[in-house]
């Protein structure tokens, strides 16, 4: 009887000749001597790696990148370094109501600026001769991005969560922008009432602003799983739950990030962010980009990218630690 | 108000000897308790917690700083949230203590030119240098005797301009500890 692949088998072997065809090609781009040819192989590292940097990190997705070009940076007299100058919208005092025969108070016209300024991610360079990457199974451009992009990533998501954790302050301590302790925490764990109460945070500001997303861990989810059936309000969600484990990109009307970060987004803690334009900016200069370089039969390469983010309302962001 | 500061001002760079693909250099932050502004081209060194501190002592390797502490590209400080009003917050580079300053490290092959050098002394080639705690990272060929302080330079061509009309001195680092 004739060995006949299942379709599995067949699956794999197609991934895996796929595979073979994109690591030939690529190291025919890399060793050639033709700088068209290399820059092609750069280009097809750089699209995985911007495609795994958006699917990956959650600053990302919290608050996405604005492309930046030359002529929308501010000059400054002092610095040759890359500054963007970003305006507030204005305070207004409130209207009032007054009887005949008087005119309102002046307030002089006046706006307040925040500044966001760039720098450059590095991640660490690898370098090796190119011999020995020849027996890799594996896709090449995932050997090659995968290693720089963790510390990309590690580095962009822990910047901005230091950001968040400083922009909240001190636990159940009244911050003097919004009047308001944005780090709270709740006793009793997680139950309806304290997923409730702490989706209120950020909205008990005088900015009133609605949560648009929340950032846990992998694990404090698996805590909210254990909420019950009337919690969860119901059959669908519950027993949806227990049969299929966490689903929903979206739960209590807003999007849920999960993230396996636990060093950076700790057990029984959820972040509370705003809509992007009221939370702050994130300017892309430069997008994720590999350097490879081939001299001989040794290769190098890294990754670099320059960016600036900003946290310029405070207001935006909320914290609760769920004990 | 305070004149305008020129970016020309305070300079540090490498005659010969930098930028190519492998050049030796550090990235390291400041110490906490340097709390005032420090300029390019101080001499600083490590540490016991990895951070940055003013001058060497001892077997302190020199490393002599690229960037300001107040550079956009090392920090974007928008106040402190928990006592000013309004306050911005970075993320990237980050507020006051987080971003890292780069340096040249005293054993990489280079010749640099710093406008951080103490000009109240005549500098002649192949006097050596150092630089303190107390003086703030100024390079001084005062206290700079071979095996009994530490040195972190040999004078190369001297007092020279900086590219930009500023008075910068000339040297070439090493690293010459002591003992004690």
């Amino acid at each position: 009887m004739a060995n006949i692949a299942s379709p599995g088998e067949f699956a794999l072997k197609e991934a895996q000749e796929e595979t073979r065809l994109v690591n030939e090609a690529f190291f025919e781009h890399v060793m050639s001597d033709d700088p068209v040819l290399q820059k092609q192989a750069a280009d097809s590292v750089n699209e995985f790696t911007r495609f795994k940097m958006r699917e990956d990190g959650f600053l990302r997705k919290i608050l996405p990148p604005l492309p930046l070009t030359n002529d929308e940076l501010d000059r400054q007299q002092d610095t040759d370094r890359l500054v963007k100058v970003v305006d507030y919208e204005g305070d207004t005092p409130a209207a009032i109501s007054v009887g005949f025969a008087t005119l309102p108070e002046t307030y002089w016209i006046l706006g307040r600026r925040y500044l966001v300024t760039l720098s450059r991610i590095l991640s660490p360079r690898w370098t090796g001769d190119v011999a020995l990457l020849r027996t890799w199974h594996m896709d090449i451009r995932q050997v090659l991005s995968d290693n720089s992009l963790k510390d990309m990533l590690a580095e962009e998501d822990s910047k901005f969560i230091s950001a968040v954790n400083t922009s909240v302050g001190p636990v159940d301590t009244v911050m003097p922008t919004t009047g308001v302790a944005q780090h709270q925490s709740f006793s009793g764990g997680f139950t309806r009432d304290t997923l409730w109460e702490a989706e209120k945070i950020l909205p008990s500001t005088p900015s009133s602003f609605e949560v648009k997303t929340v950032l846990l861990n992998n694990i404090t989810i698996k805590d909210i799983c254990k909420l019950n059936l009337i919690e969860f309000g119901g059959e669908d969600l519950a027993q949806g739950i227990m049969k299929n484990g966490w689903t929903s990109k979206e739960f209590m009307g807003v999007e849920y990030i999960i993230t396996i970060k636990r060093d950076l987004v700790p057990n029984n803690v959820l972040f509370y962010f705003a809509d992007p334009t009221c939370i702050g900016k994130h300017y892309m200069l430069d997008d994720t980009t590999m350097a490879i370089k081939r001299e001989f039969f040794m290769l190098d390469f890294f990754n670099y990218q320059c960016s600036g983010v900003t946290i310029g309302n405070v207001a935006g962001v909320a914290k609760a630690t769920f004990e | 108000m305070a004149a305008p500061r020129q970016m020309t001002t305070h300079t540090l760079h490498g005659l010969k000897g930098w930028w190519h693909d492998h050049s030796l250099d550090f990235s390291a932050p400041l110490s906490s308790s340097i709390t005032e502004d420090v300029h390019e081209g101080r001499v600083m060194s490590l540490d016991t917690d990895g951070t940055l501190k003013y001058g060497i002592a001892t077997t302190d390797m020199a490393l002599f700083l690229r960037n300001a502490s107040y550079d956009y590209d090392v920090v974007n400080d928008g106040g402190d949230p928990t006592t000013d009003k309004h306050a911005w917050v970075s993320g990237i580079p980050g507020g006051t203590g987080v971003g890292k300053l780069t340096a040249l490290v005293a054993t990489s092959a280079t010749e640099i030119v710093s406008t951080e050098f103490d000009d109240q002394q005549d500098y002649t080639p192949g006097d050596t240098l150092t630089a303190t705690t107390g003086n703030k990272g100024l390079l001084t060929n005062q206290s700079a005797v071979v095996y009994t302080n530490p040195v972190c330079g040999v004078v190369s061509r001297g007092v020279v301009n900086n590219g930009h009309g500023v008075d910068a001195l000339a040297f070439w680092p090493v690293y010459m500890p002591t003992a004690s």
